[in-house]
């Protein structure tokens, strides 16, 4: 019986990379940023999105991450269409749009799934263990765990305004700024009030407070699997680096006739 | 006598607010950067105005040395994530810890402190986001253009920031961050000290 009821508490829902120290990956996340906009050839940025992938699926978000490289390989392909065709006004639009997405698809598709897989209690312990301050940690942990709640609270602002009828659409928000701040920002701001006072309270409960070290009820830590990771993710971001200066970055992905 | 650490409490609003804060500076960088060079340099001053009623909410709430500096410490920290050149980040961070200690600094908050300091760190932010353009030119655009931006848009940034440009932009930056403050002041007025989340 004691057994069951320890599993059910010991049991996490999702497995294989994902349960890496939250440092780890947190560095990875960095470093992907900052390799990410220095490559600029066709083949290592595919290879980067590829290796992306597989982590995501071994992670358990098989889902996401296919339909990520899905979407990449759709963009790559229409950017390359547009460097051979030019169309005169949307080219330059498109042209940097079409640039700075596929930039982000990487870096976004890496961030969402730390985020989806990292327990927030581990996050707090790993960032203490690595030496930061509390008043570091805190702002951090709750950004993280607060873009989802924005994003909630954004669809909810805009529920609300269609059953007013008040202006709903995207462009209408952009032509009349004081009216998106008036209509928008301000609610938002007020939720977020709100919400931190609440997120305070019960993270006083939960004795955020105190001096004291922390731990969580999850095994986190450096183990082995943690430094081969680290060490491949190392080797194969500098691979990429070399393969981008040399000549097998220059080629171009989709020939067009 | 009002206690001047920064408590559990004040931590999780400033990472809220952070967090709000930094998403709508990438929407605006992005809309903005699409429309073209012309608009793509003015985005730090419009940043800061549209930064400027959360930042000010957040000073009301938490009328003490650090809340500032954690803000902008957290979105520069963000923007070396995001792969923004290294001096965007830079200014955020330079800025904010300028900005909250040599104004804010440990006495009494006022209104005409928090206008300084914001003013303050968004002329900072806008040098650090812009003049790489004109002072690291090389470097900049080699970096754009490897990315696979089109040649007309990197010239049109060349030409947006030559010297007299640059400095109209860097005024702007202190400007916008002084209109940003002064409507986030407004509002806070309005709205905020009606419904009684912000004292008076």
């Amino acid at each position: 019986m004691s057994e069951s009821v320890r599993e059910k508490i010991m049991a996490v829902s999702f497995h294989g990379t994902a349960r890496l120290d939250p440092r780890i990956k947190l560095f990875m996340l960095i470093v992907l940023g900052c390799i990410s906009f220095f490559i600029n050839g066709d083949i290592p940025e595919l290879m980067l999105m590829l290796a992306i992938t597989a982590f995501a699926c071994a992670g358990s978000a098989p889902g996401w991450g296919i339909r990520m490289l899905v979407v990449y390989l759709v963009i790559s392909y229409l950017n390359t269409c547009l460097k051979y065709i030019s169309v005169p006004g949307i080219s330059l639009l498109m042209g940097i749009f079409g640039v700075t997405v596929l930039k982000m698809i990487p870096i976004v598709t890496m961030a969402r799934w730390v985020l989806k897989s990292t327990y927030m209690d581990e996050l707090t312990v790993a960032l203490e263990r690595a030496g930061m301050p509390r008043a570091v940690i805190i702002p951090f942990v709750v950004m993280f765990r607060y873009i989802p709640t924005l994003g909630i609270e954004y669809r909810m602002i805009r529920n609300t305004m269609k059953i007013r009828g008040v202006s709903d659409t995207i462009f209408k928000a952009l032509i009349h700024p004081f009216a998106t701040i008036e209509y928008i920002l301000i609610p938002l701001l007020m939720r977020c009030l709100k919400v931190s006072d609440e997120l305070a309270a019960s993270g006083t409960t939960r004795g955020m407070e105190r001096e004291n070290k922390r731990y969580c009820l999850s095994e986190t830590g450096f183990g082995l699997g943690e430094y081969v990771t680290a060490a491949l993710f190392v080797v194969y971001m500098v691979v990429l680096v070399i393969l981008d200066r040399s000549s097998i970055g220059q080629y171009v992905f989709w020939r067009q006739g | 006598m009002e206690n001047k650490k920064l408590v559990g409490k004040d931590l999780i609003l400033t990472g809220a607010l952070t967090a709000l804060m930094f998403v709508i500076y990438m929407i605006i960088s992005i809309a903005m950067s699409l429309a073209g060079p012309v608009t793509n340099v003015f985005y730090p001053p419009v940043v800061s105005v549209a930064n400027g009623i959360v930042m000010m909410l957040l000073l009301a709430k938490v009328p003490k040395c650090g809340a500032l500096s954690i803000a902008g410490v957290i979105q520069g920290l963000l923007t070396f994530l995001m792969g923004a050149f290294w001096t965007v980040g830079t200014g955020l961070i330079v800025g904010a810890l300028l900005a909250d200690f040599l104004i804010i600094g440990r006495r009494e908050i006022s209104t005409k402190k928090m206008i300084a300091a914001y003013s303050v760190f968004s002329g900072i932010f806008t040098f650090g986001a812009i003049s790489p353009m004109n002072i690291f030119r090389d470097a900049f655009m080699d970096l754009t253009l490897r990315n696979g931006v089109s040649k007309e848009y990197v010239d049109g940034l060349i030409r947006m920031t030559e010297w007299p440009m640059l400095t109209i932009i860097i005024i702007a930056g202190f400007v916008g961050g002084f209109i940003g403050a002064l409507i986030g002041l407004k509002v806070l007025k309005k709205h905020f000290v009606k419904a009684g989340l912000v004292q008076g």
